[in-house]
């Protein structure tokens, strides 16, 4: 478990404990030291002198001056005292008590006496006991005494420490998460009932995740309702364009290609831009179904190799571990498809692209693997070349097509998908990008 | 003669640009800018071919194909949300002929129109082709399963009559999208797979109880020789 948990927990376990130590050890001598200063005669005497008292309180005053004097002794003293009549009757009527203390076999001392008339009664004293077992001070009470507070203090221990480390731990995963661009995280829902600091901190922090999750949404509203108006223009623009050209553009031709051209491409980053706000924002909507990579990955090579130049190489593919994976079929099949694209774009045409499925490190890993024999990329450039519109800048220079979205769209499916992405730069030359995705999702 | 396309889009700018350019290549031209006007129009004969756009006002384009498809086998192209696989997908289950994203290029929607329309109103070929309990016709383009008429739009009636004529053999994707849908398959394109599990839904298994149609994977379809 996590650590916060045990510094608390063993930290307040042990001083309780610790604690409950020192004081039954403190309290066993104090209490084996008073024994030992009270001798066993001072309280025999004492009792022998309320016998003694008890005796004359008869003669002088009778019976009822026996009672009188037997209910002024303390209680806890009178206990040791039990007079019997002639007629075999406790004075006071505690006939029950006494023969319980007889029957336990309770060592006791008689004395016989008389009253004035002469009738005779007989008075029961009884030793003092020593302190009972359980409570009694030795290793064993000792013993008894301790266990019985490591377990007590173990369980409110346990809860105090469980209930400071268990949010803690929560807020923290929540963190990550929203690290992780999961800005729908809340925390506060998991500890509905704390109205102390930690409360309040997880109800900051979702206000925090709320305010960001907010700034994202309307980032992305902007984003996608401004390219969602630039299409109709744009394809407003294409038909006046053809139209345009159908009237006879003659020596303007090459300049309205060029407006085609550009028109398509903005076309493109348009959809583009839709393409990914849409995968990442409703993609979890949609059901999950099985896919087979082999065959996902056949067909994807079979339509991307539609495109490539005849005579050139292509992308090499062969079948090989089998996988069968949940998820979403289509936004895979982009992801790859935009993989393999940007390979190709960038490889050396002569020597084509590779892509592989091989078994990931891990148990129940799949991994897809993609090389290109290019230039590769600027090692301190690997990691930003999966933000939305990065380029490397040889990339920008050459225009090579493309606006920098495809890798990002890849890299948003594979997250879909619990798995992740990762590129790096063949000894060799060339790019490889590693898709590694969990067989069970999680 | 001319050909009558009905296009059917809510942007009323980009339909009147699309109908002179279509008037300029020699079509009749009808518009429709919601579902509710599409259904009126489609109701009145003499419209050779659709251009449906999926999204529209009052009944979306979707909703449209699936009543047209009730009763008719009028060729229908759906204008499509570029990346918006489901409508899509949806569009061609429901029997659309093709699809073109939007925004689209006015050219690559031509040809689109008239691959399809010379598919469904070329110059007929004669002749019956009879395999297993199928009976092909090909002057009028309808199929009879054991005696049984079936419905099938125009490109499901090509991709059947290619797969048939080359019956045992493996027929490439590529193959069946240049002879029924008479262009390349484009990226992202699963036109002819729709097309054909349309095809075996409506066929079933043969006589002796197996698909009909096989996939042979990455590179097409079979029909089976019994």
């Amino acid at each position: 478990m996590h650590s916060l948990f045990w510094k608390l927990f063993l930290t307040m376990w042990l001083s309780i404990v610790g604690f409950a130590a020192a004081i039954g050890w403190l309290n066993d001598t104090l209490a084996r030291e008073q024994w030992a200063e009270e001798p066993v005669d001072s309280f025999e005497r004492g009792i022998f002198r309320i016998g003694q008292r008890a005796q004359q309180a008869l003669h002088m005053d009778g019976r009822r001056g026996l009672r009188d004097e037997l209910l002024n002794i303390p209680r806890m003293t009178r206990g040791h005292i039990y007079v019997v009549d002639g007629a075999q009757r406790e004075v006071l009527g505690r006939d029950d008590a006494l023969r319980q203390l007889m029957e336990r076999g309770t060592p006791m001392e008689t004395t016989e006496f008389q009253d004035a008339e002469g009738a005779g009664f007989t008075m029961y004293t009884v030793r003092r006991t020593p302190p009972s077992t359980i409570l009694a001070p030795g290793p064993r009470g000792t013993a008894l005494r301790l266990a019985a507070a490591a377990l007590i203090s173990a369980l409110i221990s346990y809860f105090l420490a469980r209930s400071l480390a268990t949010p803690l731990e929560a807020l923290r995963k929540a963190s990550r998460k929203i690290a992780a661009g999961d800005l729908g995280t809340r925390v506060s829902q998991a500890m509905p009932q704390r109205h102390d600091e930690i409360g309040q901190l997880a109800a900051d922090f979702d206000a925090m995740a709320a305010r960001l999750e907010a700034m994202q949404i309307a980032n992305r509203r902007l984003l996608q309702d401004v390219s969602h108006e630039l299409r109709s223009p744009l394809a407003r623009m294409s038909v006046a364009l053809e139209i345009a050209r159908k009237k006879g553009a003659g020596p303007i031709e090459s300049e309205l290609d060029r407006i085609g051209l550009e028109s398509e491409r903005l076309g493109t980053l348009v959809n583009d831009v839709l393409g990914l706000l849409r995968e990442s924002s409703e993609s979890g909507q949609q059901a999950d179904e099985d896919i087979d990579l082999n065959e996902l990955l056949a067909d994807l090579v079979d339509v991307v190799n539609y495109e490539v130049k005849p005579g050139m190489p292509g992308i090499a593919w062969a079948p090989a571990e089998p996988g069968v994976l949940r998820g979403n079929r289509e936004l895979l099949w982009r992801a790859v498809e935009n993989l393999l694209r940007n390979a190709l774009r960038h490889t050396d045409p002569a020597r084509g692209v590779r892509l592989s499925l091989e078994r990931g490190r891990r148990k129940g890993e799949l991994r897809i693997v993609v090389r290109d024999f290019g230039s590769g990329v600027p090692e301190g450039e690997l990691e930003k070349i999966f933000e939305p519109f990065y380029r490397v800048q040889e990339s920008r220079d050459r225009n090579s097509g493309g606006h920098g979205l495809g890798l990002s769209i890849a890299a948003n499916a594979v997250r879909r998908h619990g798995g992740s992405i990762r590129a790096e730069n063949a000894p060799d030359g060339g790019l490889v990008v590693t898709i590694s995705l969990p067989l069970h999702n999680p | 003669m001319h050909n009558t396309l009905l296009l059917a889009d809510d942007d009323i700018e980009l339909c009147a640009l699309l109908k002179e350019y279509f008037e300029s290549e020699g079509f009749d031209v009808r518009l429709a800018h919601d579902g509710l006007e599409a259904l009126e129009e489609l109701r009145k004969p003499g419209l050779d071919l659709v251009v449906l756009d999926v999204m529209m006002p009052e009944v979306n384009g979707l909703d449209v194909l699936k009543e047209l498809r009730r009763d008719s086998r009028l060729p229908v192209i759906m204008l499509t949300a570029r990346g918006d696989d489901m409508d899509r997908i949806l569009g061609l289950e429901l029997g659309a002929d093709d699809y073109v994203p939007k925004p689209c290029n006015p050219r690559e929607l031509l040809a689109r129109i008239r691959a399809v329309m010379r598919r469904a109103h070329g110059p007929a070929e004669h002749g019956l082709i009879q395999v297993d309990d199928l009976e092909l016709n090909q002057g009028n383009r309808t199929l009879r399963m054991a005696g049984e008429a079936v419905e099938l739009t125009s490109t499901e009636f090509s991709i059947l009559l290619t797969l048939l004529q080359h019956r045992g053999e493996v027929v490439s994707k590529r193959d069946l999208y240049m002879s029924a849908l008479g262009r390349e398959p484009v990226p992202h394109d699963r036109s002819v797979d729709m097309h054909v599990s349309n095809l075996r839904r409506k066929l079933g298994a043969d006589p002796a109880g197996e698909n009909r149609i096989e996939t042979i994977r990455g590179i097409g379809y079979q029909y089976r020789v019994a």
